[in-house]
């Protein structure tokens, strides 16, 4: 694994350097800034009616945390599924094409190193996209610190696990979809495709059996990031986003080692 | 210069000082053959791009590896440099086996790829450190490994300029100081003059030429005058097999007919042959360029190559023909190559 700290560097450099990164990181904030505003007039609605006394049938002032924070993590959880094709479609699939990857493999560091340099370029990434989205919790307790409907600390807390696992997942599932093949479109779809089915997956009713159902349910980002969200913290969902990360990241070094096998 | 290499696995990389690195390889290798290529094949599927080469290159010795497009020299690189594993076969690099002790042997190898491969949003000496980093330089070494290359590979003025902008002669020397990182001991340099202009080809060569007896080289090229400027010993190589191999000057004298006459000669073509024939000692004539109505330089190969100039000007100038210019010459490396080639050729052909 040694030799991974200049692959990290180098692409952690790539990324913030590529005007990708910034255009994707300006739409998504655009897109959850809109989102974000529309929950805050409504809760605004909710708040009012309720202190009117429940004219239109609110009598308890709503939960900002339920209704503010929870939902805009849970947006957030969504939209990073857009994100992460961009980000990682280029990561391996371009230095394939571009052939640099033959020299980054004749050097004496394994395909282990080179993945893992990516993979935590990606995660940093991922950890100041986590960090920035904080923005909406502060601004619901700015908005709040007076009349005390301010966010619980915990659940914000626990709703950023969530959104850095579902994003650790998903990079390694794109970084894996790069290393299929050597063009970048192809990558992008694959990850989107991927995620997007994998993310969906417990809401399908393929088959009448509940041993299906239960793996379905089992492999499905949407139920692990549940619990999260909600502030229930358990092991078993943790291990869900981390394995399937090892997971794809070791599919992706088997790739790419039977690739070599070929050229 | 400095070296980063290591026989024996550590957790923690050393840099050797060239000498004592250089020393513990030769301890290492078993019989003084810095590469060794047994029975190599390489396939992809039923297509057998190298089929069964061997040869050995010996420290600090030269190897040119001479061969038309696609017979074979890009991928027995590739697996010399341990990009892509034999499909059959061994290779050891510094006494370590290519598949086994990969790590090991590729950290005695600089390689130039032959499409030059290079990060073109990067700058050049950014670049370069990233590329010591990998090799496992660090701190002072590091920037001295780099710096020496700048100055090796005469980079310093672009060392800040964008890969992506330099032109194609300025990148490919990019990629050639990427592979002299680290002072190397073994080069494997996949066309290093494809695209240079004609002085930087010569020194580029002259770098090469400068590395007999501190490094071992292996380089492709099909530029033949490249390979009898720089090369100690040649392997022909032609649809994955070995044709030739030894030194330019005994794959050149171990033809019979290694020297041959020109004469520039005016009169009628078919006069001039049979007057040719009938001296002893010419083997064949072809008729080559013509310059004139009724001149044309006549090629004379020889039979056992005794030196039958005067006889030849005597019988020309004796049945009045007229003699313009008559000169011995040695087989050039391109006629063997154009030699063997077409040999190989006509026998799979019948």
């Amino acid at each position: 694994m040694r030799g991974f700290w200049p692959i990290y560097k180098r692409e952690l450099g790539e990324l913030f350097h590529a005007p990708g990164t910034y255009i994707v990181f300006a739409l998504i904030y655009l897109i959850m800034g809109l989102i974000f505003n529309n929950m805050m007039i409504e809760f605004s609605d909710l708040s009012m009616d309720a202190v009117r006394g429940g004219m239109f049938g609110q009598t308890k002032p709503p939960n900002a945390t339920d209704e503010l924070v929870r939902a805009s993590f849970l947006v957030m959880n969504s939209l990073i599924m857009f994100m992460i094709p961009i980000l990682t479609m280029g990561m391996i699939s371009e230095e394939k094409s571009s052939g640099t990857f033959e020299l980054l493999a004749t050097c004496p560091i394994g395909e282990g190193a080179i993945l893992t340099g990516k993979y935590l370029a990606l995660l940093t990434l991922g950890l100041v996209f986590v960090i920035l989205t904080w923005i909406y919790p502060l601004l619901v307790w700015w908005v709040g610190r007076e009349n005390g409907s301010l966010p619980e600390w915990p659940i914000v807390f626990s709703c950023s696990i969530s959104m850095a696992l579902v994003f650790g997942a998903y990079a390694a599932f794109g970084l894996m979809a790069s290393s299929f093949t050597e063009n970048q479109i192809a990558a992008a779809v694959i990850t989107l495709v991927g995620i997007l089915i994998w993310n969906i997956l417990g809401a399908f009713r393929l088959f009448d059996n509940e041993i299906i159902r239960m793996v379905q349910q089992g492999i499905s980002v949407h139920a692990h990031s549940e619990n999260l969200v909600k502030g229930v913290l358990l092991l078993k969902d943790f291990m869900f986003f981390i394995l399937s990360a090892f997971f794809f990241l070791f599919i992706a070094e088997r790739t790419i080692e039977a690739r070599r096998m070929r050229i | 210069m400095e070296s980063g290499l290591e026989i024996e696995s550590k957790p923690t990389p050393e840099v050797e000082r060239g000498a004592s690195a250089r020393s513990r390889i030769a301890a290492a290798l078993s019989d003084g053959s810095m590469i060794e290529v047994r029975n190599l094949i390489k396939s992809y599927g039923s297509n057998q791009v190298v089929d069964g080469i061997s040869f050995r290159v010996n420290e600090g010795e030269i190897l040119g590896f001479l061969g038309p497009n696609g017979a074979g020299k890009s991928t027995t690189m590739r697996v010399l440099a341990g990009f892509t594993p034999p499909t059959r076969g061994e290779v050891r690099v510094g006494g370590h086996d290519i598949c086994r002790a990969s790590v090991q042997a590729r950290r005695l190898i600089g390689y130039l790829p032959e499409n030059i491969p290079l990060y073109r949003n990067m700058s050049v000496r950014p670049y370069l450190e990233f590329m010591a980093e990998i090799k496992m330089l660090s701190g002072v070494k590091l920037r001295e490994s780099v710096d020496h290359v700048l100055v090796e590979t005469g980079l310093q003025e672009v060392s800040m300029r964008r890969i992506g902008n330099l032109s194609k002669g300025f990148r490919q020397r990019v990629c050639l100081a990427q592979a002299l990182l680290g002072d190397p001991p073994v080069l494997i340099l996949d066309e290093p003059t494809v695209g240079l202009d004609p002085r930087q080809i010569s020194e580029v060569r002259g770098l090469i030429r400068e590395m007999a007896g501190k490094r071992t080289v292996i380089l492709s090229t099909h530029i033949l005058s490249e390979v009898s400027m720089t090369c100690g010993k040649v392997i022909i190589i032609n649809r994955g097999r070995i044709e030739a191999q030894g030194s330019p000057e005994s794959l050149v004298t171990g033809f019979r007919d290694a020297r041959f006459i020109l004469a520039t000669v005016s009169g009628a073509a078919d006069s001039v042959i049979s007057s040719l024939r009938k001296v002893a000692g010419v083997a064949d004539i072809t008729r080559e360029c013509v310059s004139g109505p009724e001149t044309a330089e006549y090629r004379i190969s020889l039979k056992g190559g005794r030196d039958i100039r005067s006889q030849i000007a005597a019988t020309l100038v004796g049945e009045g023909f007229m003699l313009h210019e008559l000169q011995s010459q040695g087989m050039t490396l391109e006629d063997v190559f154009l030699r063997v080639i077409t040999r190989q050729q006509t026998e799979s052909d019948s």
